[in-house]
């Protein structure tokens, strides 16, 4: 392990390894998450699920679960459309599709809610659910994308006579140019699953009613969307809803649902009482949210030495029902086409597509990790067909740091990262030259032992102007953040931020931050751990989503820390006679430039800001507080020019190279990973130990992609891995211990030269995998371009290519 | 996924147990270590509408030697099992097999009993009591009757056990001194259900193998099954290399196997005949590879 594990007793406390504040009281269960949360009087929900992947709602009696004792309100469809609006979607798109909390005419996938109890303990709410009966209709379900397009066999939605949400063509560049020109062209067809990355905690929401509104908990990561969606479904002012996150047990993009929060405060109105409804782990694979299954045909067009001329792409992004957000796949993958390679043209050609089944959303990379499959598989069988080393065709077509920062064809920016060096350190770090020998005497052994390498960039933050480019629509732009700073009459400060923390360690890097800005200890600052819709400071971007926080928060944070400083300076040159640029602040104290002794303590200033009013500055308000509202200057609006699609669709960039050891066993079809080495470069890191945790983190998502995890349905729609007993998480067992070095280019674009880290493992792990295991059945002549790899898929592959005489 | 509603009711002996049984007949289940039949009510797959907890009956747990065999109580855990010097040294195939059901966590509260009346085609026990050649103790309210566990497996999570009766303990023979033992599976993560499993119990007369061939295979359709084709291919031969691969293929071949989520049939018959040779390769040579590989 590379990680820097010494911490200093002084500043700056940036670029520390200190260890998480959150994890006592974490490992201990000293934690309050939603589920945690008890009030008297309060009911426990259940819903109804749809056991149809498709089917009408004929009628529903649900007189028997009324009936039941315990039972203090049970909503239905009916009830449902005429209580509520439908919910908003989080970035308004072109058609207008209703979206309920509840199935109102139809159910479109086995596991929406069809109706909702609420009762005195959740037992008694499941057993009324039994009681409900609904005639169903069936109708044929739409389960195939390719299908869905071209012989749809019904329609999700009627009302649109297509179950195409969006398809539209984007071309950056020469295309035509670059294919005529090519002296190469690799094409096939690849694919990847529907995974997810289940947090520990299900996804939870206690709804209130009294006389001040709607109060709500639960464990949202958007509370910007989640609020203005309940407004406009509830009719109640935004006002008078207040939205609480209390810890929340990881999130990774999934925890955003509006429709469960709209159930639970329909039937806390109902019932007159808090209501609780917490997912099970079944609810919670079948019908939270999944990320889209993915089909993209690539035709890579090379010059005889080698180069990428030019790309074609055609892309079917499964959506599942999804109408809140569709086409989030679709815009953050063809926006990243590059991957890190210097490509003058490209075509993508895009299709969203609804199907009867989940509805697709955020997780963890969002269709970048089958970017980097796609591309980086494409990579080595470039490299076959020119005939020379695919490390070398890397080498060739990697953007060079000299021309950061460097724009590509879509108009994104990559600010900084020198990719050969990346890679180089990975080679070094995992004995390049050594892993070819043992290779080779693994082969000669008649072992299949591969060697697979993924290099990848990690876009961070996300300019929301995107949209208009996907819909049309021009009232959503930009990104940003809110952050408030509050230094106590102490000098202790108090921190909290638009942003929902997860789990990512907000709680320890943020004090390191404004603890560097105000010249304290980290130990005097206090995050907030959760989030307050009637406290923090907040927009409607905010929450945790595309590796925002380490450019867009802390621009947020670093903004309200200095507003303080920059006041606490003007007080204290007051106070003291100085001028305020003759001062400073350090070890809780004010000083001037240069001198050995403090002017005064940092609490004196503190304590005047709260009690001397009269002492102050003319015309300075009293108290050190300050709340800053931070646009990322990043992020820039579409030209809106018919022809230019360009935009700085994501904001920083950093990279990464992964080398995954692999070894098949012929007989069984499985894969052992050996050895996995990873050289990430995130830029200045904040906190290298959790930096760290973090590339873990996320190459194990990547690990359960490549390997393990299917949200598999069946021709009729119906989900297959609704258990943990079917959909295989990686344990610890079946997880290498990672090989991690870190470079560090620092950012020119953010305020601390730090960018996001949070999905970099999950971006190349499946291509490194698969690179890695193609590599191991190399005697056999295998190609694999469907995920997962699952043994009995190797298996299959293995006797195809032995049927066929290719072994060696 | 809460269970539908029950009534529990804890029974504090045998008798106890078997007159609950008589009077709530089919409407009842036994709970012990409550591994399996706690997840499958939570499910609302598994409603009974009595539960009878045994956990409180004294003596049901518990291992002793005797007469050559070990007499194994149903209520004994896994993790009992698995501490047990009597197992490991006079029944191998346990040792070699323990380790591979579920999770230490799922192993200190789950029964021998409990595994073997659930009867999963896919679990590890009822696979190594036929390799063995255990024999079941049930009592009921007309006495007690013994039951050798190939009567006793019938189909999936089907048994030879009435509803009024109680598996009371396990019978297994002693190993041998000419006896060897061999235990291979192979599941998608450690500690899963298996795709395929294989128990061997070979003796020898010196050099070659004697009658006594017991090959079972799990992972299958319905239930665990003895490979009575490759066991005869074995019999009073020399154990090489050819012979083992032979008798893989007819294992895998003679049994019942179908197709799920994680293998289609030829796939998991492939895997029968992976283990089933791993198992007999075990038993050939002890100092071999014990257990699955993945």
């Amino acid at each position: 392990m590379s990680v820097k594990t010494t911490v200093s007793d002084t500043g700056p406390w940036v670029g520390q390894p200190l260890p998480r504040r959150e994890d006592a009281r974490l490992t201990a269960g000293a934690g309050t998450f939603t589920d945690d949360i008890r009030m008297p009087g309060m009911l426990h929900a259940a819903f109804l699920r749809s056991p149809h992947a498709h089917a009408r709602i004929v009628r529903i009696n649900a007189d028997k679960a009324r009936a039941l004792k315990g039972v203090h309100a049970v909503i239905t469809g009916e009830d449902v459309e005429r209580l509520t609006k439908p919910i908003s979607t989080i970035i308004p798109f072109k058609m207008f599709l209703p979206n309920y909390c509840l199935a109102v005419d139809k159910a479109r996938y086995v596991g929406e809610p069809v109706a909702a109890i609420a009762a005195v303990d959740r037992a008694t709410a499941e057993d009324a659910a039994e009681l409900i009966e609904v005639e169903y209709e069936p109708l044929p379900a739409v389960v195939d994308p390719w299908e869905a397009i071209e012989q749809p066999p019904s329609f999700v939605f009627d009302e649109i006579k297509s179950n195409v949400i969006w398809h539209d063509t984007f071309s950056y560049g020469e295309v035509d140019d670059a294919f005529s020109r090519a002296a190469h062209v690799v094409s096939d067809r690849f694919s990847v699953q529907r995974y997810i990355s289940t947090a520990l905690e299900t996804m939870g929401v206690i709804g209130k009613w009294d006389s001040s509104g709607l109060t709500l908990w639960s464990a949202d990561q958007r509370p910007g969307f989640a609020t203005h969606a309940l407004t406009t479904a509830l009719q109640i002012p935004h006002s008078q809803i207040r939205l609480v996150s209390p810890y929340i047990g990881g999130g990774f993009g999934n925890k955003r649902k509006a429709t469960y929060m709209v159930i639970v405060a329909l039937l806390a109105r109902e019932a007159d009482r808090p209501v609780k409804y917490l997912e099970d782990r079944q609810e919670n694979l079948l019908g939270l949210v999944h990320a889209s299954n993915q089909v993209m045909d690539l035709e890579m067009a090379l010059d005889a030495d080698g180069k990428i001329l030019g790309l074609k792409l055609r892309d079917v992004v499964d959506e599942g029902s999804n109408v809140i957000n569709p086409t989030l796949h679709s815009m953050l993958k063809f926006t990243n086409m590059l991957n890190n390679y210097t490509i003058p043209a490209v075509r993508f050609e895009g299709y969203a597509v609804l199907t009867n089944k989940c509805h697709s959303g955020a997780n963890r990379g969002i269709g970048k990790p089958f970017m980097c499959f796609v591309i980086e598989r494409a990579v080595e069988m470039a490299a076959k067909k020119v005939g020379i080393d695919s490390l070398e065709l890397r080498r060739r077509n990697f953007i060079p740091a000299s021309a950061m920062p460097y724009e590509s064809p879509m108009g994104n920016v990559y600010d900084s990262g020198d990719f050969l060096a990346t890679l180089d350190t990975a080679l070094k770090t995992a004995n390049y030259d050594d892993l070819l020998k043992q290779q080779e005497e693994a082969r000669r052994a008649g072992r299949y032992f591969g060697i697979g390498i993924a290099t990848a960039v990690e876009p961070n933050s996300l300019n929301l102007s995107a949209y208009t480019l996907m819909t049309g629509r021009t009232d959503t732009s930009g990104v940003g953040e809110g952050a408030l700073v509050r230094m106590e009459g102490d000098g202790s400060v108090r921190v909290s931020l638009g942003n929902t923390a997860s789990g990512q360690g907000y709680e320890t890097v943020v004090a390191q931050i404004v603890a560097d800005e105000l010249g304290i200890h980290p130990h005097r600052v206090t995050v907030a751990p959760g989030f307050d819709s009637a406290v923090n400071p907040w927009l409607h971007c905010s929450g945790s989503f595309a590796n925002k926080f380490s450019g867009t928060d802390v621009g947020a944070i670093i903004e309200a820390a200095r507003t303080i400083r920059a006041k606490i300076l003007r007080i204290a040159a007051h106070l003291t006679g100085r001028k305020a640029e003759e001062l400073t602040i350090r070890e809780a104290a004010i000083w001037v430039h240069g001198a050995n002794e403090p002017l005064l303590p940092l609490a004196k200033v503190a304590m005047t800001a709260y009690r001397d009013l009269l002492r102050l500055p003319e015309g300075e308000m009293p108290g050190l507080e300050a709340r800053h509202f931070y646009v990322d200057p990043q992020s820039n609006l579409p030209a809106m020019s018919k022809d230019d699609k360009r935009l700085r669709f994501q904001l920083t960039f950093s990279n990464s190279a992964h080398i995954a050891v692999t070894e098949v066993n012929p007989d069984t079809g499985a894969v052992k990973i050996h050895r996995y080495i990873i050289a990430h470069d995130c830029g200045r890191e904040i906190n290298p130990m959790l930096v760290e945790g973090m590339v873990h983190g996320a190459t194990t998502h990547g690990i359960g992609g490549a390997l393990y995890e299917d949200l598999i349905y069946d021709e009729n729609g119906q989900m297959l891995a609704g258990s943990f007993m079917d959909y295989l998480k990686p344990t610890a067992l079946d997880v290498p211990e990672f090989e991690v070095v870190a470079l560090e280019t620092p950012s020119p674009f953010t305020p601390l030269g730090a960018k996001g880290v949070g999905e970099g493992g999950s971006i190349p792990s499946l291509a490194a995998i698969t690179n890695s295991v193609e590599d191991a059945l190399k005697p056999l002549g295998v190609t694999l371009t469907e995920l997962p790899l699952t043994p009995n898929k190797i298996w299959d592959a293995i006797q195809k290519a032995r049927a066929e005489g290719k072994d060696t | 996924m809460k269970p539908a509603p029950f009534q529990y009711v804890a029974a504090l002996s045998v008798e106890d147990a078997i007159a609950l049984l008589s009077k709530y007949g089919s409407d009842a289940k036994l709970i012990a270590g409550g591994q399996s039949l706690v997840p499958m009510m939570n499910f609302r797959l598994a409603r009974p509408e009595w539960l009878i907890d045994i956990n409180r009956i004294s003596g049901l747990a518990g291992i002793a030697q005797k007469n050559g065999a070990l007499r194994i109580g149903s209520l004994t855990r896994y993790s009992e099992l698995e501490a047990s010097e009597a197992v490991q040294r006079s029944v191998p195939l346990l040792g070699l097999m323990l380790p591979h059901i579920a999770h230490k966590a799922i192993r200190n509260r789950g029964t021998i009993g409990g595994s073997i009346c659930h009867a999963d085609p896919a679990a590890e026990m009822p696979v190594a009591m036929l390799a063995l050649d255990a024999t079941f103790e049930l009592r009921g309210p007309t006495g007690t009757r013994r039951i050798a566990a190939d009567d006793f497996f019938i189909g999936q999570m089907t048994t030879g056990i009435e509803a009024e009766e109680i598996l009371i303990a396990i019978e297994i023979p002693e190993i041998k001194n000419s006896e060897k033992h061999g235990f291979s599976e192979f599941a998608r993560r450690r500690g899963d259900f298996a795709l395929a499993s294989a128990a061997a119990v070979l003796r020898f007369n010196g050099e070659r193998i004697s009658d006594h061939v017991r090959i079972a295979v799990g992972g299958l359709s319905e239930r665990a099954e003895r490979a009575r084709a490759a066991e005869a291919l074995l019999a009073g031969k020399a154990p090489t290399a050819a012979l083992i691969e032979e008798a893989a293929k007819a294992a895998a071949a003679e049994v019942k196997a179908g197709s799920d989520l994680h293998a289609t049939e030829a796939y998991r018959r492939s895997l029968i005949a992976t283990q089933v040779k791993q198992a007999l390769a075990v038993a050939v040579d002890h100092t071999s590879s014990t257990g699955a590989k993945k």
